[in-house]
């Protein structure tokens, strides 16, 4: 799909690793977000969904179009429209980051491959993955239908200015770590430079009181 | 892949977004497409920037070519390693570049990461393969590539550059070019056939020759601060950078006011190398230039 090419890179590593695995129980994973006016990545994307039993998106663009819902694209002069996997198929699993780490695709990829009832370990650490796959990380996402009645690509999660509403903030600062963007500052309460943000949603998703903030059918 | 629009998208934006930005253009070109948004600007407004920062900027920019070799190489030798080494050296600006600014780099590494690096770079030097040279001789004289025209970053002239379609192909001075590590190392004397088999003993040689400058400059780095907060000016500025990345040659034009970005242009080795590509009918000659479609259509 289209990205920088960085998910793709891990992914290769993590496939090459658990290839007979993957293959045996029909996991797919995939990076980069989903260019909906190019027909044959949407049919290939579609394909893909068709052909597995589970559907890994591995970081942020796949997961929330992330840094290419910011491009404008352009194809014979006619703007492109970059989506989530998410808009275009059924996600089972979603890790977000840009880059996501290494080792917690790893993880995830391990756990979905021993999620056995028995093993509540796997379901426990798979959960939140299982969360923003099913859904908007946050309400205010806009649907894929917004996404083609408008062509202003500043499609926030609706952080706004904090990646995280001020009423859960305790102020720990994991955010403002872990932003691959540098653009989080704390002060008491971290606070965005929306010039430097690339829409990941890694603040989000590691806010210790993220499921506090998430609506109440998503905890 | 079609066209993702990064020159348009950029327009209207502030200069802080160019190294998020940019560093997600290509994984392979990360450091250098960041590196030369940034410098662009630097020009622009006649930033200084510290040596320390310079530095620093070198070394990662270095770790990304020996990264970039090395996967590019991967196809015909196990490179695994010399590239983890790579990805290491070029983190020395964080993940995706995440410390470059205008002004410099917003962090310097410990001690402790100064002495790690060096004996990463110490471990680098005993795996590059040598002999992997001597096999590429022996290809030559099987399988008959062409020579070809190069350019590299320290003789460009843009004047000369002559760009076609969307996504840009493009000549050097009317001719097919190539771009990229046998260039570089033409250059510099490293090297001194231009066929297009050099290629892949130009990576070799160039993946040794990137780790002992690295280790110069870490020798030289010293653990001040490498970073002098920026004074931009309000009025309308242009500036402009050529610098050579992983892949090749990577330029960059910024048109600004004060800290807005006006008009983006971009070239990268692949403009010209997708002209050369075409022209090449040899299923060898493709698979050793190895175009990267990221930096393409960009």
């Amino acid at each position: 799909m289209v990205g920088c090419g960085h998910c793709g890179k891990i992914i290769r590593s993590i496939e090459k690793k658990y290839y007979d695995k993957l293959k045996e129980k029909k996991i797919a994973l995939v990076g980069g977000a989903v260019n909906l006016d190019d027909e044959k990545e949407v049919k290939k994307i579609k394909e893909i969904r068709k052909n597995s039993d589970i559907l890994i998106a591995v970081g942020s663009c796949a997961v929330s179009g992330g840094f290419q819902r910011m491009l404008i694209g352009l194809e014979n002069g006619f703007p492109q429209r970059f989506v989530r996997i998410g808009d275009v198929v059924k996600v089972d699993y979603a890790i977000i980051g840009c880059p996501p780490d290494e080792e917690e695709v790893e993880k995830v990829v391990e756990a979905v491959l021993n999620k056995d009832k028995e093993i509540v370990d796997s379901y426990l650490i798979l959960k939140p993955y299982e969360i923003i796959a099913g859904r908007p990380i946050i309400d205010t996402y806009m649907k894929v239908n917004e996404v083609l009645l408008t062509s202003n690509k500043e499609l926030c999660l609706g952080c706004d200015d904090a990646p995280i509403n001020y009423e859960f903030c305790t102020g720990c600062g994991t955010c403002v770590a872990k932003c691959p963007a540098n653009a989080l500052t704390i002060d008491e309460k971290p606070k965005v430079n929306i010039s430097k943000c690339i829409k990941c949603g890694t603040c989000f998703f590691n806010c210790i009181r993220v499921k506090e903030a998430l609506p109440s059918e998503a905890r | 892949m079609k066209i993702r629009g990064f020159e348009t998208s950029m327009m209207g934006r502030d200069i802080d977004f160019i190294v998020p930005s940019m560093t997600r253009l290509c994984y392979l070109n990360e450091i250098s497409h960041a590196l030369a948004g940034v410098t662009a600007v630097e020009k622009a407004y006649n930033i200084t920037v510290p040596n320390e920062g310079l530095y620093l900027r070198e070394i990662a920019r270095l770790g990304e070519i020996i990264e970039v070799d090395a996967i590019k190489l991967s196809e015909f030798i196990n490179t695994k390693e010399l590239e983890n080494i790579g990805n290491k050296i070029k983190s020395i600006l964080g993940k995706k570049g995440k410390y470059l600014a205008v002004g410099g780099v917003l962090q310097n590494i410990s001690d402790k990461r100064k002495e790690k690096l060096l004996n990463l770079v110490n471990k680098g030097l005993n795996l590059v393969d040598k002999e992997f040279i001597n096999l590429v001789e022996e290809r030559k004289k099987k399988i008959s590539l062409p020579d070809v025209e190069l350019i590299d970053a320290y003789n460009f002239d843009i004047n000369k550059v002559e760009t076609n379609g969307y996504p840009k192909t493009a000549l050097y001075d009317g001719k097919v070019v190539y771009s990229g590590a046998l260039s570089r190392m033409y250059n510099k004397g490293l090297i001194k056939s231009k066929n297009l088999w050099d290629v892949l003993s130009a990576r070799v040689i160039e993946i040794e020759h990137s780790l002992m400058e690295i280790k110069n400059l870490l020798n030289k780095l010293k653990l001040t601060y490498p970073y002098m907060e920026p004074i931009i000016k309000d009025g309308k500025a242009v500036g402009e950078a050529v610098i050579e990345g992983g892949e090749g040659i990577v330029y960059h034009r910024v048109e600004l006011i004060g800290r807005e970005i006006l008009d983006y242009t971009i070239l990268t080795s692949e403009n010209f190398n997708k002209t050369l590509l075409d022209s090449v009918d040899n299923d060898e000659g493709k698979r050793i230039i190895q175009l990267c479609e990221r930096c393409y259509y960009l």
